[in-house]
């Protein structure tokens, strides 16, 4: 959903807050010292849930609206290439849709 | 700059301005509107979540117009800028304000609204009072105000029907099956449910088209000019009298006062920050309750050392939000299924309670489907029980939250007037004018939760007959900051009030204030409708004092 590549734009973007940009530098952080990207699925979730439920907590917290947004908000923004989340929720995004980012 | 000669100035296009703008326009007064937003037409709203819900589109950056809120209790008060915390006070800064992005829920007060104190007497640690004026005085604007808003709706007879003098103008929107729904499963619960009116058009009307359907209503900006916005319903026509001319982009500085105390106009700073005058007749105030007091404030005058209107120590008390509960319940039946937005019911079985300790005030129960917006439904989603809910969890979730249909309700009841709930000025925070902003102190009294608890049972109870399943929901003791009235009461007694009966500073009768900040009370339902009816009812006396014709008899059609 090229939701990295929306997170790193909104960390380069001034409205942001600097709490929530702290938040995400560290768990990225954090995620990169252990290898998250290599983990298969269930080891993610077994690495996810105490981190998550203890000192991840902030990370979430910054981490879910961007993430929400680069899945389900409208392509103009960088995520959800083509509507393709949309399409596969049978969500109607309403009309008329933007031209271009405002 | 060289001075803007007009008849009237008005501050704010908003539910308050629009209204007088029209009417005075109408009656042949040249009229100039201030109005510190932008102009936006019907053809740039677009259906945009992350620009129009959640990066602050149609409000200022709280760095640069902050607001400074004051948490706590009595002896214990906190002060924190808004930008550093999640309040926000700014609602629509925009030509037609923050009815751009309503609901357009257009419940009337109901005749006990006018004399809380009376019926239901005084409550200890609270501030009620009567209105100086009855429902029957106001009912003739409401009519008025639905004529040229535009209201869709249909009037039925039940236990709580507002007296009517005239049909609604427009018939009801086209309903979703829950709202059939809600009527079977009323009177098994003892419940009286009744069509809510919308400020929705519901066929094309003074070139404004029908409402679309997409139920991306409320915090957006209508694109088919069906929604009766002040800026599509009212501030259109005034501009097409060729006497009515709004100036977006122009922030008011303070009202100007002569040595006898009277307003000699009205000074502003354009986009371009250059400061320049508005010499008119006339002032009016509405700027939203918040902002309203704190021009006044900043107003001071050789008359008026404390502030425009603030002998007594009046102006910014008694500021009122809604108390506000939420529930939801979901559905399984593919009969209940459909892609129309609008329920548009509502129960105000408990308008009037028996609390404990004698009868109350209650207030009403709108019933609703969840917004559409799909960043903010799934950003919910992510939470399960206050943990974290990621990945194929999370996927499924949201795919199962789609596939159902969702019912909702929203709990209006009153804001108990409070001497901890004000606002006042904070010299040492200004905004990129340079002005102190407002300070906001957020008192509450508890008999707004212990009501809003009894109206959210009476909509679980709704639910439950409905056979709904995953029942959630959420009284609330915070405000509604989209909810602003009070702060500038009128009244008969100049002593505990700013405004006389028809809304005009006490000592200063050329300066009218026509949002919502004249309510001693709120009532139990959404503000906008009370201050459109109002603000018609007030530029009738504008227009007398100023010798211009009658604008429009309230008798009369639109």
């Amino acid at each position: 959903m090229r939701a990295a590549a929306y997170v790193d734009a909104a960390l380069a973007a001034d409205w942001l807050d600097a709490e929530a940009c702290a938040a995400l530098r560290a768990g990225a952080a954090h995620l990169a010292d252990h290898d998250f990207a290599t983990l298969d699925a269930p080891a993610r979730d077994a690495f996810l849930r105490p981190w998550l439920d203890g000192p991840g907590r902030p990370f979430y917290r910054a981490a879910l609206p961007l993430l929400m947004e680069a899945w389900l908000g409208d392509p103009i923004h960088g995520g959800n290439p083509d509507g393709v989340v949309w399409a596969w929720l049978g969500h109607d995004p309403g009309f008329p849709r933007p031209a271009s980012p405002s | 700059m060289k001075p803007i000669e007009a008849d009237v100035c008005v501050i704010g296009s908003g539910a308050g301005g629009g209204p007088v703008a029209l009417q005075l326009a109408r009656a042949g007064l040249q009229v100039v509107v201030l109005e510190r937003g932008r102009w936006f037409r019907d053809a740039d709203f677009v259906k945009d979540e992350i620009a129009e819900c959640r990066r602050g589109k149609y409000t200022p950056d709280r760095r640069a117009d902050p607001h400074v809120v004051e948490l706590g209790r009595p002896g214990a008060w906190d002060a924190w800028p808004t930008h550093e915390t999640g309040w926000d006070f700014w609602n629509g800064t925009l030509v037609g304000g923050a009815t751009n992005l309503m609901s357009g829920y257009f419940h009337r007060l109901k005749p006990d609204d006018f004399r809380l104190r009376s019926v239901y007497g005084p409550i200890a640690g609270a501030e009620v009072a009567d209105w100086p004026i009855g429902y029957d005085d106001l009912e003739p604007w409401y009519a008025l105000a639905e004529r040229e808003v535009g209201v869709s709706g249909r009037a039925i007879d039940h236990p709580h029907a507002d007296r009517r003098s005239t049909d609604f103008p427009h018939p009801p929107l086209a309903e979703h099956p829950l709202a059939a729904a809600i009527d079977a499963a009323g009177p098994a619960a003892g419940l009286h449910p009744f069509p809510v009116p919308r400020a929705i058009l519901s066929r094309p009307a003074d070139d404004r088209g029908s409402c679309q359907y997409t139920g991306f209503c409320a915090n957006y900006g209508c694109s088919s000019g069906a929604k009766g916005s002040s800026r599509a319903a009212l501030l259109r026509r005034a501009v097409a009298t060729g006497r009515c001319a709004v100036r977006p982009e122009h922030r008011a500085r303070r009202v100007l006062t002569d040595a006898a105390g009277r307003a000699t106009g009205v000074e502003f700073q354009d986009a371009a920050g250059r400061t320049g005058q508005v010499r008119a007749r006339a002032v009016v105030v509405a700027c939203q309750a918040i902002e309203s007091a704190r021009l006044l404030l900043l107003s001071a005058g050789a008359k008026h050392p404390n502030g425009l209107g603030n002998r007594h120590g009046q102006v910014g008390r008694n500021l009122l939000f809604s108390a506000a509960g939420w529930g939801l319940g979901s559905f399984d039946d593919p009969a209940l299924r459909s892609p129309l937005p609008w329920v548009n019911r509502a129960i105000q079985d408990g308008y009037r309670l028996h609390l404990p300790d004698g009868p109350a005030k209650g207030g009403t129960v709108d019933f609703i489907r969840p917004h559409p917006n799909a960043i903010s439904t799934a950003a919910w989603l992510g939470w399960q029980d206050g943990a974290p809910r990621w990945g194929a969890d999370l996927q499924a979730a949201v795919k199962r939250f789609w596939a159902r249909s969702h019912l909702e309700f929203e709990v209006f009841a009153d804001w108990t007037p409070h001497a901890d709930c004000h606002v006042a000025l904070d010299a040492a925070t200004t905004d990129a004018a340079g002005l102190p902003a407002a300070k906001v102190r957020v008192g509450r009294h508890p008999r707004n939760l212990q009501v809003v608890e009894r109206l959210t049972e009476l909509g679980v109870a709704m639910l439950k007959a409905m056979g709904a399943t995953d029942l959630r929901t959420r009284a609330s003791a915070g405000p509604s900051t989209n909810l602003q009235a009070g702060g500038c009461r009128f009244g008969d007694d100049a002593t505990t009030s700013v405004l006389d009966r028809d809304c005009r500073v006490h000592d200063a009768d050329n300066v009218f204030v026509t949002d919502g900040s004249f309510m001693p009370t709120g009532g139990s339902v959404p503000f906008t409708f009370t201050i459109y009816a109002n603000a018609f009812r007030v530029a009738d006396r504008i227009a007398a004092q100023l010798g211009a014709a009658q604008p429009t008899s309230i008798t009369a059609g639109a």
